[in-house]
């Protein structure tokens, strides 16, 4: 692929729809928060502090860093788009003054 | 324990209940992923998206969906480790069941006969009974112990992040944090005073402050970064926060002599009590990296608190925990206790000094999920400011 071929109505839709979906981490949490919360309540010492431990480590960092890669991606995609849209624009409008010389 | 003293089990049944919500996990995070994937494949239809850096941008969700994979991955060994304990769990309660009616039989017997001397013996009374009796109780307390420690054994192998990743993960979410676009520096400031009015109003009830606001008890002692960090009690010294004194404040020379002050904080916090958080919190921390420090400081307490003193009720362990969370996790992230410098830092600590699961509260500041969590009087005032602060961020 050599060249610039977007969308650009579908490509802005795409990624909006994309970060909507990043709701979708919350009911992620949710569970995780249920379950963690659900097993110190259950248990008792080191059963109830390994839990303790693992609800920070690895759970919540994996949900932290999935949503944050996703994010990322996301807004980052939405800044080459303005970045695409912003210099589509100055070509053309370098385009349109070079028509007037 | 003394010798007849049975070990308190946790119940099968209630454990195996927890062990069932660590199914919802892997499908809600299987589903998060399939939304975002979806959307996101709308880029590779012809036409769409094309460019010389497309295949990076269409692939980006790929690894995202690797860690979501990962984390469903933990979540059922985590539920295998609970439902393997349930059941090992349900095998000693009926021996402790039985255990407990021997030892009723034996004391209705020893009573009997001391009612009536001239009874027959009763040969659960007898000496080769007895111990018989304790070292069935001792086997099972042993038993009782290690399936604690095998089950522990097993979840802390699911924790797979080495310090330095943990580090980097800070740095990490101070980057995302700090992304201008999210604003959390700007949400924070805004709220701040809100934020301030909560903050201060919660450690006036644990006693924190005295009632004119103004902080109470030494701040002489200084952590390994020389930053000024509150005396807090050694875990095994110290007596339940709920059971301490209230009113008053104590000169810096309890906290240099060691000597317990008004509130029972009898041990001024060296090197060695700075928690392993609060260590790593010697690093420049933005609010993100400070909410995760001090929320690891609180864990760190909480946790030793639970194996030191089972029998503290969640309100003395989330004291305690908060107090160390505040006073070494914050000493070290924020840098100043004393007022003069809190920050926007400050309010993201917050959440961690009202909440048990502060990792709940770290990954709900980090990845914007805050609201449903916080539970509890201030914890729900606090709720709704810092749902605003995520809806900010997040929204």
């Amino acid at each position: 692929m050599d060249g610039w071929k977007i969308d650009m109505p579908a490509a802005r839709d795409a990624v909006s729809q994309a970060g909507a979906q990043l709701d979708g981490f919350d009911d992620v949490a949710s569970a995780i928060s249920t379950a963690i919360d659900d097993a110190q309540g259950a248990t008792l010492g080191k059963t109830a502090a390994a839990v303790a431990d693992m609800a920070h480590n690895p759970f919540l960092m994996q949900l932290t860093l999935a949503r944050s890669m996703a994010a990322s991606s996301i807004q980052k995609t939405g800044a080459a788009l303005d970045a695409y849209e912003a210099g589509d624009q100055e070509m053309a409008l370098e385009n349109s003054r070079g028509a007037g010389r | 324990m003394s010798g007849e003293e049975l070990a308190v089990l946790p119940s099968a049944a209630a454990v195996e209940a927890a062990a069932g919500a660590f199914a919802d996990i892997g499908p809600a995070a299987d589903s998060a992923m399939a939304g975002l994937t979806s959307a996101w494949s709308r880029l590779a239809a012809p036409g769409v998206y094309q460019s010389p850096e497309s295949a990076p941008v269409l692939a980006a969700m790929d690894e995202p969906s690797t860690v979501a994979g990962t984390l469903g991955d933990d979540a059922a060994a985590a539920k295998t480790a609970l439902e393997t304990y349930a059941t090992t769990l349900a095998g000693l309660e009926a021996r402790r069941r039985q255990l407990v009616d021997d030892l009723a039989d034996r004391d209705a017997a020893l009573a009997a006969q001391a009612a009536d001397p001239t009874s027959p013996p009763d040969p659960s009374t007898s000496g080769q009974a007895a111990l018989g009796l304790a070292t069935l109780i001792t086997q099972f307390n042993r038993d009782a112990e290690q399936a604690d420690q095998d089950c522990a054994d097993a979840l802390v192998r699911l924790v797979r992040y080495s310090t330095k990743q943990v580090a980097d993960f800070v740095d990490a979410a101070n980057d995302v944090v700090g992304d201008e676009t999210l604003g959390l520096g700007v949400s924070i400031a805004d709220q701040w005073d809100e934020i301030k009015d909560v903050y201060k109003g919660e450690a006036q009830r644990w006693g924190f402050f005295a009632t004119d606001g103004d902080h109470r008890g030494p701040f002489s002692a200084t952590n390994e970064h020389g930053q000024a960090v509150r005396p807090v009690p050694a875990v095994d010294a110290a007596r339940p926060p709920g059971a301490r004194a209230a009113g008053g404040s104590a000169g810096a020379g309890a906290a240099a002599t060691g000597a317990a002050d008004d509130v029972g904080r009898g041990h001024v916090a060296g090197p060695s009590a700075v928690s392993e958080a609060g260590r790593l919190g010697g690093r420049a921390l933005g609010a993100a990296g400070a909410v995760l420090t001090i929320g690891a400081s609180f864990n760190d307490q909480y946790r030793r608190d639970q194996a030191a003193h089972p029998e503290w009720d969640e309100g003395q362990r989330r004291q305690s925990a908060a107090t160390t969370a505040a006073f070494q996790g914050g000493g070290s992230a924020a840098g100043a206790w004393a007022g003069a410098a809190v920050g926007a830092q400050w309010g993201a600590t917050i959440g961690t000094m009202i909440f048990p699961g502060a990792g709940t509260i770290i990954g709900g500041l980090a990845g914007g999920i805050i609201g449903g969590v916080i539970g509890g009087g201030v914890g729900q005032k606090m709720g709704e400011g810092l749902q605003d602060l995520v809806g900010d961020l997040f929204g």
